[in-house]
């Protein structure tokens, strides 16, 4: 049965308070301010890290980083607990799709994997990074399991459990370092600082992508009971 | 390197690594690395504890940059005071947990994924609890929001699914809202450190709006009266090792930020109301929370809205905390001691209403008559923690009553006294009514035991740690005189 | 007013239709895209008030919030809709309203 329209006092209060709330507070600001855009391109200028916002997501604020993909992992994690058949989609994917899927995934997904390495590459000088390398790499993942290359049952196998937490345990792996050099966590050295931030992002974009792939497939594994009612 | 100089790191890290090898290792594995991460975790809270109390409050600049450009943790007693109840209660539920999914089949449960879960949960509250700047709090209450729905709705059944998502919404519209908050206090004050903007909040209307929003959002986590609706159902449907994290801990890390925020961020006076709101909020929760665990029939459902009653006392503390030094000693050094006591009370109490659900096989409280007689251990542990969540000494309880009457009445708000012993009457009532069922002369018709089960024992330990709080209490003390808080007060111990 | 106010004050129109949405709304689905709702308002307003620094270069600080926002909230979203399939899968239910024990509710 569709809802019927209907408008609820509450929530209507509720949703105009902030609304006004958020007006006048913004109302009040002051035309200009610079936050901690001025420290923050100097020190990125020190860095060597060109884009301003890579240096923040990755050095200045890399333990807010460090704690979003734990985040992302967690989630996929969740997802993954909450599957109740890990074979359904794999039974309703039998076999490799036909003539003209599978000639396009064989030509996407390399090109996919070139885009997602690209845009690692150019993160630290321009817009690009981790995530958006492994938003490419992970629809690479689903347009191969939907096309059935990929078995989807392989997104809670052993392998893929290493590939989903292996770029969290390097970014921990590779924070913990400058404690025997005497710094505090993510202090990196600073002759390393590029190499790291560019290791980091790297297997990042694989776990990235994997989580996003295993969210996909993992969602989708059920055709269930419900659907049957 | 020197582990000393990196605990508050290394309080964060170390969970977290435990939950990703816990997760690539595999359900076999899996309760082998928690507990021995939970062992790890106690010895590193048992240590920063040391430290702090030996050479008080302390930052640690992550990436050396520090703040406001950088994210700071803040190594102080308040901290550090979660961190060893969390590496406590964690440690107890642990092992309760080690034999709790063992017991059942191995494709339940979230495919055993439950450790690696845990272990991302008490990653996060450590990192809640050492956080100085508000947006990781963000990241951080994301992390436990997200950590603390899944393990709800692990078992999958229908209504831990309708509490997980029920909880699930409120976590992320407090999520939102907070998120809002920060982004008005960024443009305002221009830095998202807490040390930092207190020095350079200036009462204008876009960061007093701010915090408002960060404040109820936080609130809204903390399942503050009116904003608890979503709490008795999703402490009381997960499965009783994460009713008990839940309980113990979980409402203690959004409360922490508030604590954090009213008396450490905002100067005095800020946000002008703010603080007798959250009393008189705290004071309808005892009232409300109580009167509802009287008249609950199933027994986690009781305890759950009993939590929703002892978060009021928590609250007691902001509008106490405006009236000089002296009284914002008291009054904090209370509501921390309360917030341990409860920890561990109410952590015990939830593994043996947990306890008492398996070998009744039902939690209908009408038919647990008579349980003291198969299940001795057990209802001596409920009616130790009830002993504590009434006040009667030697119990934390009693202790965090007793200062926080000492600081209604020292300040002359005589009002949240009486608050507080009526608050203690309706615990009794609810927690006499729950031991009366247990002890009652009835043949109890428990399904027999599947074996000993040597997890009876934890509850107990728990709730009579809480019962023997009191002596404990010179130490709270000195951790409180070591926050942030009374430093900044001027408070010496 | 200039460009960037409209993006504050569409953020803010987009964060309380959200606000609304997740309360009033039944289904269940129709919550979880009203919290993307939310979210996406809420970067909105971060990106400008970013644009609000005095160098053509916005603020760094509210854009690295916004990346970190926007995969917080796919995080969440991801588990909302898991819990919603699987709900629905095990009860045949899109919202959360009916048929709730009593004692059970609030």
């Amino acid at each position: 049965m569709p809802e019927r329209p209907r408008i609820r006092l509450v929530p209507l209060a509720a949703s105009l308070a902030v609304f006004a709330l958020v007006l006048r507070a913004v109302h009040a600001l002051p035309d200009t301010a610079t936050g901690l855009s001025a420290e923050m391109t100097a020190g990125a200028k020190a860095s060597g890290i060109k884009n301003v916002v890579t240096a923040v997501l990755l050095d200045f604020r890399g333990y807010d980083t460090l704690l979003e993909i734990a985040v992302l992992m967690l989630a996929t994690i969740a997802v993954l607990s909450l599957r109740t058949d890990p074979d359904a989609l794999s039974r309703r994917i039998s076999g490799v799709a036909g003539p003209v899927l599978g000639a396009l995934t064989r030509a996407y997904v390399p090109i996919m994997i070139v885009v997602a390495g690209h845009l690692v590459w150019i993160g630290s000088s321009g817009p690009g990074g981790a995530f958006q390398g492994g938003a490419v790499l992970g629809a690479a993942g689903i347009l191969l399991a939907l096309s059935g290359f990929a078995r989807p049952r392989w997104s809670s196998g052993a392998p893929m459990r290493w590939v989903l937490a292996v770029g969290l345990l390097t970014f921990i792996a590779v924070a913990l370092l400058p404690l025997a050099l005497g710094g505090t966590l993510l202090q990196y050295p600073d002759e390393s600082r590029k190499s790291l931030v560019l290791l980091v992002e790297i297997l990042l974009t694989l776990s990235i992508g994997a989580s996003l792939t295993s969210l996909f497939l993992a969602s989708a594994s059920d055709t269930s009971e419900g659907e049957r009612r | 390197m020197n582990v000393v100089h990196h605990l508050p790191a290394l309080l964060v890290i170390t969970p977290l690594v435990g939950a990703c090898v816990a997760f690539v290792a595999g359900r076999r594995v899996a309760p082998h690395v928690a507990l021995a991460t939970a062992t790890a975790d106690v010895v590193l809270a048992v240590l920063f504890a040391a430290r702090v109390l030996a050479e008080g409050p302390f930052r640690y600049r992550i990436g050396g940059w520090g703040a406001p450009m950088g994210i700071d943790l803040v190594a102080d007693g308040m901290a550090a005071l979660f961190i060893v109840l969390t590496s406590i209660v964690g440690l107890v539920v642990t092992v309760y947990a080690s034999g709790y999914f063992r017991s059942t089949d191995p494709t339940a449960y979230g495919h055993g994924l439950f450790w690696t879960l845990w272990l991302f949960m008490w990653t996060s509250l450590n990192g809640l609890f050492l956080t100085g700047d508000v947006f990781n709090v963000y990241v951080c209450i994301e992390l436990v929001g997200i950590s603390a729905v899944a393990l709800v709705t692990i078992s999958g059944g229908p209504d831990a699914l309708r509490a997980g998502m029920r909880y699930l919404f409120a976590s992320m519209l407090g999520a939102m809202t907070y998120l809002l908050g920060v982004a008005l206090l960024y443009a305002s004050a221009g830095a998202v450190d807490m040390a930092t903007l207190s020095e350079r909040l200036v009462p204008d209307t876009t960061a007093a709006t701010g915090l408002a929003l960060m404040v109820a959002a936080l609130v809204l986590k903390t399942a503050l009266v009116p904003a608890h609706f979503w709490l008795p159902t999703a402490h009381a449907s997960a499965p009783t090792p994460v009713s008990a994290a839940l309980s113990a801990l979980v409402v203690k890390g959004s409360y922490f930020v508030v604590l954090r925020l009213m008396l450490d961020v905002m100067p005095d006076g800020y946000l002008p109301g703010a603080a007798t709101l959250l009393g008189v909020l705290g004071a309808a929760a005892i009232v409300w929370g109580s009167v509802q665990a009287l008249v609950q029939t199933r027994i986690k459902l009781l305890v759950a809205y009993s939590t929703v009653a002892q978060i009021g006392y928590l609250f007691l503390v902001f509008p106490l905390a405006r009236n000089g030094r002296d009284v914002l000693a008291l009054a904090l050094t209370g509501a921390l001691v309360h917030a341990t006591a409860h920890g561990l009370a109410k952590g015990g109490l939830f593994l043996a209403a947990g306890g008492l659900i398996t070998r009744f096989g039902h939690d209908r409280l009408a038919e647990m008559r008579g349980a003291a007689r198969a299940v001795p251990v057990l209802t001596f542990a409920v009616a130790l923690s009830g002993v504590t969540m009434m006040g009667l000494p030697p119990s934390g309880g009693f202790a965090a009553k007793w200062l926080l009457i000492s600081a209604a009445l020292t300040s002359g708000e005589w009002w949240w006294a009486v608050v507080l012993v009526v608050g203690g009457l309706l615990a009794a009532a609810y927690m006499f009514r729950l031991v009366a069922i247990l002890i009652a002369d009835a043949p109890a018709e428990t399904a027999p035991a599947p074996k000993p089960v040597r997890t009876e024992w934890l509850p107990l330990a728990l709730t009579a740690a809480a019962v023997l709080l009191l002596f404990a209490v010179p130490l709270i003390s000195d951790l409180a005189a070591a926050s942030t808080t009374l430093q900044s007060a001027g408070v010496t111990p | 007013m200039t460009t960037y106010d409209v993006y504050v004050a569409g953020g803010a129109v987009l964060f309380a239709l959200g606000t609304y949405g997740l309360l009033e709304r039944s289904h269940l689905v129709h919550k979880v895209i009203a919290a993307n709702f939310m979210g996406s308002g809420i970067f909105l307003v971060l990106i400008g008030l970013a644009n609000r620094t005095p160098t053509p270069e916005p603020d760094p600080v509210p854009q690295a919030m916004v990346l970190t926002g926007i995969v917080v909230t796919v995080a969440m979203t991801a588990l909302g809709l898991a819990i919603v399939k699987r709900y629905f899968s095990e009860t045949g239910r899109t919202t959360l309203d009916a048929d709730e024990k009593p004692g059970e509710r609030r």
